[in-house]
This record gives structure tokens, sequence and C-alpha cells, in this order.
């Protein structure tokens, strides 16, 4: 039976005259991938960075295993990973030092951290580059450390947005294995990404977000059936379609 | 989570902010080394050819140690303006497990070490180059260290005070111009305040608003005794309430700006 993780209720957010969130509500369970869809500006990357911690909500609430995580973020911070889409790296640490801090911010003893950054590095296909400093790295690469961070401390929440934006497909497909790797651990993770592919391949449900508000949310399963289409890229297609015509 | 779990959380902050410290402290010592030879110098065998006392150079060199963090803090404002110009890794710390406010709390006590490290510098480059003319027997070691961690926490909340204000490092010459050097100039930073009081009591007067006098004088009397300085304990209690008042004041103005949780 599936558990009640993450509760999002009726969440907004405004920034300045423009209301990028209009009330926002999902459920999310537990050890579920969740693949978060919308064209630009559906506000993806909001929901994300509020789920995040990094900005707060103008309105609603989110609950964590019951609780508000308003009540005790440094709490909710624990549990969760979060993989912004562009690279956030210290630039004047190594990758391995960029790696081994955040699992000491997390708690973790320096060999664990070490043993961590370099089982994720190895996973990530990154071991060669640990010793370099992020600005001698691709925007690939840069990415996978992003990711291998958000990943070290183990959280019960990963916080993926656009994750594979920058990789080269075949890394990208490695990145799938190691997500779906997660997933079988028990991690939750919410998924935004521009590629419908792999919201297909990888998401227990997708929720597809619409000028700041959700339009539906269903496995892709469901929503390829539901449309009569053969892939989900061409339900998406025509949510975007519909969308233009409303406009 | 308690008290004790987020001040490990920021025990490891400030460690990894000193190892990226390690990495540019020799280039920082030097500068700081050009910095206190050069006013030394100018003031305590220069200026006495115009007519300045000879004295005027440890008036100098103990004021000196009052500035260190004022321009290290510009450097750190320059690079929390072009950090949410840029990657923002404070977004990053913003996904730390501790609250919001304490990534400030972190960036506080980091610079304030930072400053402490630069700033003992100056009374042994100063001796060193005026040995008989800089007279430290009436100097009181607690004091001076109580108003140099003072001084220098007062300089970080400063410098994350102003870094809310600039949106854009395109307008960061501005803070130069029109913030620091008049605070720095007019803070008694080449002259005491009972001077200033003897040729304009309303300027002296005006400048009791200004933090940067109260550190000026409260280090003077530090180091070279009460005579001719404000007191040392207004000065600090002044201090304390910049911090108190600054601290609060940029912590609003960085939620409005940063819109954190």
């Amino acid at each position: 039976m599936s558990t009640k993780f993450l509760e999002i209720v009726d969440i907004e957010k405004q920034f300045g005259k423009t209301k990028a969130l209009k009330g926002v509500s999902l459920t999310i369970e537990k050890g579920k991938i969740i693949g978060l869809l919308g064209v630009n500006g559906a506000g993806k990357t909001t929901l994300s960075s509020i789920l995040a911690t990094i900005k707060p909500p103008t309105a609603g609430d989110i609950f964590f295993q019951g609780d508000s995580i308003y009540a005790d973020i440094a709490s909710f911070r624990r549990n969760i990973g979060y993989c912004p889409q562009s690279a956030n790296l210290i630039d004047e640490l190594t990758i391995e030092q960029n790696l081994v801090a955040h699992g000491r911010y997390f708690g973790l003893d320096k060999k664990q951290a070490l043993a961590q950054a370099h089982e994720l590095a190895h996973n990530l296909i990154f071991t060669k580059y640990l010793q370099y400093k992020p600005s001698e790295l691709s925007g690939g690469y840069k990415q996978r450390v992003s990711i291998a961070r958000a990943l070290l401390h183990k959280p019960q929440l990963l916080i993926l947005d656009e994750p594979t934006s920058a990789l080269d497909p075949h890394i990208r497909k490695q990145l799938w294995q190691v997500i779906k790797d997660m997933r079988s651990k028990g991690v939750t993770i919410l998924l935004t990404t521009h590629y419908i592919e792999e919201a297909e391949l990888l998401s227990d449900y997708v929720c597809v977000l619409d000028k700041g508000l959700v339009r539906l949310v269903d496995t892709p399963k469901n929503l390829i059936k539901e449309f009569g289409k053969n892939k989900l890229e061409d339900v998406f297609i025509q949510l975007a379609e519909e969308q233009m015509e409303d406009q | 989570m308690s008290t004790l779990v987020y001040l490990n959380v920021i025990k490891e902050l400030v460690k990894t902010d000193l190892t990226i410290f390690k990495q540019f402290a020799v280039r920082k010592w030097i500068d700081m080394f050009i910095y206190i030879v050069t006013v030394t110098v100018i003031f305590a065998y220069i200026m006495p050819s115009f007519g300045l006392a000879k004295s005027h150079g440890a008036f100098m060199v103990a004021t000196l140690c009052s500035t260190v963090g004022l321009f290290q803090s510009f450097g750190y404002m320059a690079e929390m303006i072009s950090d949410l110009e840029g990657k923002r890794v404070i977004n990053y710390h913003f996904t730390l497990p501790i609250p919001s406010w304490m990534v400030f709390l972190r960036l506080v006590i980091y610079q304030s070490i930072t400053f402490i490290l630069l700033g003992v510098l100056v009374l042994p480059i100063g001796k060193l180059l005026l040995w008989n003319t800089l007279s430290l027997s009436n100097a009181h070691w607690v004091k001076f260290l109580l108003i140099t961690v003072l001084m220098n926490i007062f300089y970080s909340i400063f410098g994350l005070w102003v870094s809310s204000y600039i949106h854009s490092l395109a307008n960061f010459d501005s803070v130069w111009m029109r913030i620091v050097y008049p605070l720095w100039f007019l803070g008694c930073f080449q002259f005491s305040w009972q001077a200033l009081r003897e040729v304009s009591p309303v300027l002296s007067y005006l400048d009791l608003l200004n933090p940067i006098t109260y550190i000026s004088e409260g280090t003077r009397a530090a180091i070279l005794g009460q005579q001719g300085s404000i007191n040392f304990w207004y000065c600090v209690l002044a201090l304390l309430a910049f911090i108190v008042l600054g601290g609060w004041h940029a912590l609003v103005r960085l939620k409005k700006r940063l819109d954190f949780v």
C-alpha cells in the first residue's frame, strides 16, 4: 500500500505582478517518480524551488509525512536532495572537496562522505575528475557532479530540475539507470524535464502544469490510453496545442 | 532539530570557507602589507614635513587596525553581488539543514575571522616601522580584542546590508564613492572626534551617527589609551547597537531581495 509522503496544498507564488503558481495541489507517494511537465513558464521550476525550500510560497502549505515543512524547515531539508537546472558548485573547491563538504553538512563523517563521493563518481562516471575544479569541467560533467551532490546524503526525496538537459544521450541513459536505482531503494523523486520520452520511461505519475495550475495527473500509460495516442509526447503536444488555442 | 546540530553545520560551512580563504591568504596578506606600509610611511615620515605632528604616525597605525575589515568587506560585497547575478551558490546553501537566516550567520562568522586574520599584521608592522614613536604601554589588550571582534562583526553585517541594496555589479563602483569612502573619511580616520568637535560641533555630532567613528575612536582608545578619544565603553555600546540594528535590517533587506524561506 502506498504511503502519503508529500502533500502540496494550494500553493501559490507571486513574483511582483506575475502569479507563477495559482493554487497547485498534488500528492506524491513514497518511492514513486513523478514527472513534472509543462511548457516554458508553466511553473515547473518555481514549484521545484519551493519544494527545495529555496523560495517560500505566497500561500498554501506543504506537508511532509503529515507535518508542515515550514514548522521545521531544517529537518525537512535533511530529507531532500536538490539538483538545480544549472550546476551551482563551489568553484574554489575540487569536485571531491565539493562532495565531501556536502556530506559533512549533512552529518556524515569525512570517511563516509569520501566513500559516498567515490561511489557516486563511479556510478556517474566522473571519477577521473574528482581532483578537478568545476571551472575545468564541461556543462555535462558539472551536472553529473551536481546530481551526485544531491544524492550524497541519501535523501528520501530527490528533486531534479531538468537534470539531463546538458547531458549527452549515453550519459542521460546512465542517469536514468541511477534514477531507477534510487527509486528501487525507496527514494521518492520529483523529476522536472523537457524530455517527454524521459518522463514516460521513468515516471510512475506525470503531472502536467499549465499556467501555474495542475492540468492533469496520471500514469503515463493511462494518459496515452485516455488521449488515444501511441506515446506520451503526442499527449503533451495535444495539450500544448489546446493551451495555445485557449490563448 | 537542535541548536547543536545547526552549530555543527555552521562549523562545517565556516571550515569550508576557510579552506577557500587559505588559497588567497598569502595574496591578501601581501595586499595588507602594502597598505599598512604605505599609510604608515606617509603619515609618519612624509606628512610631518608638511607640519603634521610626528606622533600622527602612531595615531594612524592605531586607526589602520580599524579599517582592515571595512576594505575587505568591500571584496565580499562584490563576491555576493556577483553570485546573486550569476551562479547563485547561495541557493545551494538555502537547501542545507539549517534555518535560512543561519546562512548569513555563517557568512558573518567566516568574514569576521578573515578580517581578524588579516588585521593581525597591522600592529607588528606598524611597530617595526615606527618603533619608539609607537608606544604600546597604554594598550589594553582585552579591550583591543573586544573592539576588534565587534568591529569585524559589524563590517561583515555592513557588507551584507550594502549587498542587499545593490542589484548589479555594474552599479558597484558607486558603493565605494557614495558609501564606503564618505563613511571612512568622515569616520575619524585621520582625526579624532574631539578635534572635529573643535572645528565643527555640528559635524561632530552628526558624525556620531557614523559607526566608523566609534570603531576608529574605540580602537585608538584600546591601543593608545583613553585620553583624546570617545570613551571606549560608549564606543562598544554604540557598536553593539549598530550590530543589532544593522543585522536585523540587513536580514529584512536580504529576505526581500532573495525571497528565501
